[in-house]
């Protein structure tokens, strides 16, 4: 006699797969909700990690950027007060070098020479600036000075000028050993070769080869250097002679302000590029984690519905489970 | 003559009943085991001479649908055999890890091309020089983490097939045995149920790493075959060769027999492609991937370690570099040969030039690998090539890629999205055959014990009995009655 039955373990294998399944879901729905990620991120995207990848590597990439960029704000900030100060205290000697002659003054050479050389010592030592350990006009040699002491370039400009004759002939002299590669370059200059452009973002860099061995640096300091050296001994030049040379010195000084000014315009050229591109990767960085998280982010709502209908039919489960498990023959048959 | 004939048949009904008692225990008893049978007694009636006297056991049937039974240990067995893929396909993917985290291979990546961009931006600073060796370094353990990981899978693999052939080989020499007590059994017409239960079991556990047919035989017996036509037991049991590794390296495969195949009775025979001569199930899933899909993980992540140090070993990258000399990457700390590719992740080590705990020095990153004296510290030209180098367009020369150049990151996340992709097409089939598996084991449960059931039965078994003991009662009665005359 055929009967139709229903094996005991073909129920509890139901129920106790269905168990589990409803199980595993709640876990990875906890999970999801908790950590705020899709636990299968692959499945998610269909296995096309590819933009996933590339939003990831930008963000890395841009945010390393971001740190060259605040890293490049910085020391064109420095480089700028440096070139101001130099600006300052060279326009400041203008005024008293130009009139040089027209005034009657017997110490106006002495009084030109001790100001110049504290303005010069003091330029000098501000090109020497170094911020976080870099020296800021020293181009590629950054942990050197950028230039010598007044002392080693008044030395030199002595030996340069020894027999000039007039004013004239030592003011050139003068800013030919300033322009030389032999002479300023070579003795006074002690830093490297321009620091090269720096890339702070994936399509663009910035200028930064600001060093001491600028034409615009070298003028100034040229001029500074010659009035520096109005009352000096080694000349020995008359009264009327020391102040033309302080006159032709104030020229020099007047044309190096706007050498100064368009070194300090072009490095603000870069300094609003920096400042442009640093707000604009602030702004992708921000877009590029939306879009990250939109493609492995877990929506809360929709987990916690699911977590709901999770949570529901695993109560109907276990109710079902318990009815049938007190549905047997033997308990009634007592 | 009646009365004693009506004794016989209520003595012959006891029998029965005690009998269908005993099965019926037997079965609650076995409600849980999985792989029991049902069994029921079968009745008819007894013929003396020519009219019918009481009841007769003709045997115990075994309740076991065939088809459903061969369904599902095919079934079960291709199952194991995607189950086998998905996970291994799913381990590799986990190394290699989602892109948008710092350790998957993308990430490292990433954190590299970064290391470079901020050196670049201050070239003395040693900090950031010594933050490219990490980043470098941990680019290239993970290469070869995953190229370990791999090389384990299928040192795994090998052991696991020699322990699954032993299995297999004692499970076919079992189900021998279990065929001649059988056949001896059903000759001497005793109860061979229980040794029909033994044997199934063992089928199902040879079906589970072979798909097998199980083909009737004489007296009970059977003989296996393959679901490809391989016998495996016709009488005489068939004996599975193989010898394990031991340990597997990369450039170990069965086609130079540096590893083992499989062999029936000395003969070689073939495991692919879908399982060969033997079929799809956890056994050839096995040889499938020690011989396929991990080599083929192996080949793709060892074309990016390629890829990567082929990128820094371009000519004119670093002017100072010496010809013949490794570049930034190194096969082992040697120059990378194009013929000695295979396991080439897990040899990828940064050169030690640059690396001043192995007497090397941070300097050789902003200066270049054959710079004999440190230059200017503030030099980032050599910095913006090695990063240029990564981004720039380069086509992979091997690994299988589709055609046309590339950047380095790509080359990770195009890999990475290729493993992900399968991965998820093995996971679909994996659970279409874990699905119709279960729903062909419930089918075959239900066909299972009832308990239920077999406690009605046991209330009519109990009625049948009292009846029958009636019956005698009354019939000793009727003597007395005859007797007492």
């Amino acid at each position: 006699m055929t009967m139709v039955s229903f094996g005991d373990l073909a129920q509890s294998f139901l129920l106790r797969s269905q168990t589990a399944r409803l199980k595993s879901e709640t876990a990875r729905v906890t999970q999801e909700l908790t950590s705020g990620r899709l636990s299968d991120v692959g499945k998610a995207l269909s296995g096309d990690m590819g933009r996933l990848s590339s939003l990831a590597r930008a963000h890395q990439i841009t945010s390393g950027f971001q740190s060259v960029a605040k890293d490049a704000a910085f020391q064109s900030t420095a480089i700028q007060a440096v070139i101001s100060f130099a600006t300052e205290n060279t326009q400041a000697m203008i005024g008293i070098l130009i009139a040089a002659p027209q005034n009657g003054n017997g110490d106006v050479p002495t009084l030109i020479g001790t100001d110049a050389r504290s303005r010069l010592s003091a330029v000098l030592d501000a090109m020497n600036t170094s911020t976080s350990g870099r020296s800021l006009l020293a181009g590629t040699s950054v942990n050197a000075s950028a230039v010598t002491d007044m002392e080693t370039i008044l030395t030199a400009l002595r030996t340069e000028v020894s027999g000039a004759t007039n004013a004239n002939d030592a003011m050139t002299r003068i800013s030919a050993w300033f322009d030389a590669p032999t002479g300023y370059g070579a003795t006074a200059y002690l830093g490297g070769p321009a620091l090269e452009d720096l890339p702070i973002s994936p399509n663009d860099s910035v200028w930064m080869g600001v060093t001491a061995n600028d034409p615009a640096f070298r003028s100034a300091l040229a001029g500074l250097a010659a009035a520096a050296l109005v009352d000096d001994a080694s000349l020995g030049f008359s009264d009327a002679e020391r102040k033309a040379l302080a006159n032709r010195a104030g020229e020099v000084v007047l044309t190096s302000q706007d050498a100064l000014v368009g070194l300090g315009a072009r490095l603000g050229v870069s300094e609003v590029r920096i400042e442009t591109v640093q707000s604009r990767n602030q702004a992708e960085l921000l877009s590029l984690e939306l879009a990250q998280s939109d493609l492995v982010g877990a929506d809360p709502y929709r987990l916690a519905t699911e977590l709901e209908a999770v949570q529901t039919n695993l109560e109907m489960l276990y109710s079902i489970t318990a009815r049938l498990s007190r549905l047997n023959l033997t308990d009634f048959i007592r | 003559m009646s009365i004693s004939s009506a004794l016989s048949s209520a003595l012959s009904g006891l029998t029965a009943s005690s009998r269908m008692a005993e099965v019926a225990a037997s079965n609650i008893s076995n409600a849980l085991t999985e792989g029991y049978a049902r069994r029921e007694v079968a009745l008819s009636s007894r013929v003396i001479g020519m009219t019918g006297v009481g009841v007769t056991i003709t045997g115990i049937t075994r309740h076991v649908d065939r088809a459903l039974l061969q369904d599902l240990r095919l079934s079960s067995a291709s199952s194991g055999y995607r189950d086998t893929t998905k996970d291994f396909l799913l381990q590799f993917e986990k190394t290699l890890g989602t892109p948008d985290q710092a350790s998957s291979l993308s990430g490292r990546i990433a954190g590299f091309e970064k290391s470079l961009i901020e050196a670049a931006a201050r070239p003395e600073s040693e900090a950031r020089l010594a933050a490219i060796v990490d980043a470098a370094r941990w680019l290239t353990q993970g290469l070869s983490d995953t190229s370990d990981q791999i090389r384990q899978s299928r040192e795994t693999a090998d052991a696991s097939i020699g322990v699954q052939v032993k299995q297999l080989n004692s499970a076919l020499s079992g189900v021998a045995e279990i065929n001649v007590k059988i056949r001896v059994a059903t000759v001497a017409g005793q109860d061979t149920t229980a040794l029909m239960d033994r044997r199934q079991q063992l089928v199902d556990q040879i079906s589970s790493m072979v798909p097998v047919r199980e083909v009737a035989r004489d007296n009970g017996q059977i003989a296996l075959y393959t679901a490809a036509g391989t016998i495996l037991l016709d009488g005489k049991p068939s004996v599975l060769g193989f010898d394990p590794a031991g340990v597997v390296t990369p450039d170990m495969t069965l086609g130079t027999s540096t590893l083992s195949g499989l062999s029936v009775n000395g003969q070689p025979i073939s495991t692919s492609p879908a399982g060969g001569r033997l079929g799809e199930g956890s056994l050839t899933a096995l040889f499938d991937l020690r011989d396929t899909i991990a080599p083929d993980a192996q080949a793709q992540i060892d074309a990016i370690a390629r890829d990567l140090i082929e990128r820094f070993e371009t000519p004119g990258l670093d002017p100072t570099a010496l010809p013949g000399a490794p570049g930034l990457f190194t096969d082992g700390g040697a120059e990378f040969v194009a013929t000695d590719e295979v396991g080439l992740a897990g040899r990828i080590s940064l050169n030690t030039l640059v690396q001043p705990e192995s007497g090397g020095a941070l300097w050789h990153l902003r200066d270049g690998l054959g710079a004999a004296v440190s230059g200017a510290p503030g030099y980032s030209g050599q910095l913006t090539a090695w990063s240029d180098a990564l981004t720039s367009l380069r086509a992979p020369v091997s690994g299988g890629f589709t055609a046309g150049a590339r950047k380095f990151a790509d080359l990770a996340s195009e890999r990475v999205s290729s493993v992900t992709v399968r991965r998820l097409s093995a996971e679909t089939e994996s659970s279409f055959a874990a699905a119709r598996a279960d729903g062909l084991r419930t089918q075959l449960m239900r066909n299972g014990v009832d308990t239920d059931d077999e406690v009605q039965r046991l209330l009519q078994i109990e009625q049948a009995y009292a009846a029958n003991a009636r019956v005698i009662q009354t019939m000793d009665d009727m003597i007395q009655t005859i007797l007492g005359i």
